[in-house]
C-alpha cells in the first residue's frame, strides 16, 4: 500500500480550524486586554488614571489662572479708561475757568 | 444743488440761539418739549449742546450713556429744552442758579403774544458764588476791557499766571464782546472767549453767555432792567392738565441730602397745587427727587 506525507483534504480542513481558533483566542484575549474589560483594575492602571486626572486639573488651573489674570487686566483697563475720562472731564473743566 | 442743501443745513444748525416760547397763561408754566438728535461723527457732546442751547452740565446729565468726547456717528443725544419757568414775577430777567439758565421776559408787543426766552449761563465757582436776590442792569458796553479785581489776580498769581491789571478787548479777553453790569458790585452778565464752559460753574460769580446768546439778548436789554437771581432747584409748573415737577441738584454750598430736596418739592408743589388741586403719583415724586435730573416730569395721576 503506497503511503504518503502529503495531507489529505480532512486533516487540512482540521489544522485549518485549529489556527483559526487560536486566532480568534488571541484576539479576544488582546481586546479584553486592551479595553480593560478584565473586570479588576491593576495598581498601574489606577496610576495612569490618576496622572491623566491630574494632568487635566493642571490645565484647567492654568486655564482658571490665565482668566483671572485677563479679568485683572481688564478692570485694570476699566479703571484707568475711567480715571483718564476723570481727568479730561477735571481738565477740562479747569481749562474754562476765567 | 445737494452742495447747496449741506451748506444751508450746516448754516442752520450755526444759527440756533436763544430759545423763544410763547408764554403761558399765569396758570401755566411749563414751556418748550424735549426731542432728539442723532449725532455726526464729527460730533461731541460739547458741540450739540451749544447748537441746540443747552448747558454743558445738563446735557451731560440727561445723556448719562453718552461720551462725551466721542458720542460716535448715529447716536440717539436727548436734548432737554423742556422748562418749567421759575416761580418769580414774569418781568426782565430770571437767573435760577442750580439749573444755570436764563429766563427772559421781554415786554409784550401789541397785538403778539407775550414770549419768553431761554439761556444757558455759566455761575460762579463753589469759592465764588454768585450772589442771590433781586438787581438791576446798570451799564452797558460793547467791546469791554476787563479789569480783574484784586482777589482774582492773587488766584491768578499762585497759580503761576498773573493777569494784567487790564485785559484789552480781544480774543484773549474772557468777557467776550459784551458786557452788563449789575447793580451788585463787580458782577457782570456778561459773554465768552471759552464758549464750551457755559453750563457749568466755572466763573468768578459774574453770568457768562454763549457769544451769540450775548448778543441776542445785549441789543434788547436796557440799563434798568430787572434782573431777579434765585435758587430754585425744584420747580413744579401746569401744563395740559398735567403738574410737572423739575428737579436739579442743588448748589454744592447748600445742603443735598434727601430731606432736604424734599423740603424744597414741598415749597414748590405748595405753590402750584395753590392754583389747582390734583391726585399726585408718589411714586413719580419720588422718582424725580433720585434722579434729580432737570428734566420735567408729570406727577399727577391718570390723564
Amino acid at each position: 500500500m503506497e503511503t504518503s506525507n502529503t495531507p489529505t483534504m480532512a486533516e487540512h480542513l482540521e489544522d485549518d480550524i485549529m489556527r483559526n481558533s487560536l486566532k480568534t483566542t488571541a484576539a479576544a484575549f488582546m481586546l479584553v486586554a486592551l479595553t480593560g474589560l478584565t473586570g479588576c483594575a491593576t495598581t498601574r492602571d489606577l496610576d495612569v488614571l490618576k496622572l491623566a486626572v491630574e494632568k487635566a486639573q493642571s490645565t484647567a488651573d492654568a486655564a482658571n489662572a490665565a482668566a483671572a489674570n485677563a479679568q485683572s487686566g481688564a478692570d485694570a483697563a476699566t479703571a484707568c479708561c475711567k480715571a483718564n475720562t476723570e481727568k479730561l472731564d477735571r481738565m477740562f473743566k479747569q481749562s474754562m475757568n476765567k | 444743488m445737494k452742495s447747496l442743501i449741506i451748506v444751508f443745513s450746516l448754516a442752520l444748525s450755526n444759527s440756533v440761539f436763544a430759545e423763544t416760547f410763547d408764554l403761558p397763561s399765569q396758570h401755566f408754566g411749563v414751556i418748550g418739549s424735549m426731542r432728539t438728535v442723532q449725532s455726526t461723527y464729527e460730533d461731541t457732546l460739547l458741540d450739540i449742546a451749544r447748537r441746540a442751547n443747552i448747558g454743558q452740565n445738563q446735557m451731560e446729565r440727561v445723556n448719562p450713556d453718552v461720551d462725551r468726547w466721542l458720542p460716535g456717528e448715529g447716536t440717539l443725544i436727548t436734548i432737554p429744552s423742556h422748562y418749567v419757568l421759575p416761580r418769580a414775577p414774569r418781568k426782565g430777567v430770571v437767573l435760577n442758579l442750580p439749573e444755570m439758565r436764563m429766563y427772559y421776559f421781554p415786554p409784550k408787543k401789541p397785538g403778539q403774544p407775550a414770549q419768553v426766552q431761554t439761556y444757558p449761563i455759566s455761575i460762579g465757582r463753589m469759592d465764588w458764588a454768585t450772589p442771590l436776590g433781586m438787581t438791576t442792569i446798570t451799564n452797558k458796553k460793547k467791546d469791554p476791557s476787563w479789569r480783574p479785581t484784586e482777589s482774582i489776580r492773587k488766584e491768578h498769581a499762585e497759580k503761576g499766571d498773573p493777569l494784567p491789571r487790564v485785559v484789552p478787548a480781544g480774543p484773549n479777553n474772557p468777557l467776550g464782546a459784551y458786557a452788563m453790569r449789575l447793580g451788585m458790585p463787580t458782577y457782570l452778565i456778561h459773554g465768552t472767549n471759552k464758549p464750551l464752559g457755559v453750563g457749568m460753574r466755572v466763573s468768578h460769580g459774574c453770568i457768562r453767555m454763549l457769544p451769540e446768546d450775548i448778543e441776542h439778548l445785549f441789543a434788547q436789554l436796557p440799563v434798568g432792567t430787572q434782573v431777579n437771581i434765585v435758587n430754585q432747584p425744584v420747580k413744579a409748573g401746569w401744563y395740559g392738565g398735567k403738574l410737572y415737577l423739575e428737579v436739579h441738584p442743588p448748589l454744592e454750598e447748600y445742603p443735598n441730602d434727601r430731606g432736604a430736596v424734599v423740603e424744597e418739592v414741598m415749597v414748590a408743589l405748595d405753590d402750584a397745587m395753590n392754583r389747582r388741586s390734583a391726585e399726585l403719583d408718589n411714586t413719580m415724586i419720588d422718582e424725580a427727587i433720585d434722579q434729580r435730573n432737570g428734566l420735567p416730569q408729570v406727577i399727577t395721576r391718570g390723564g
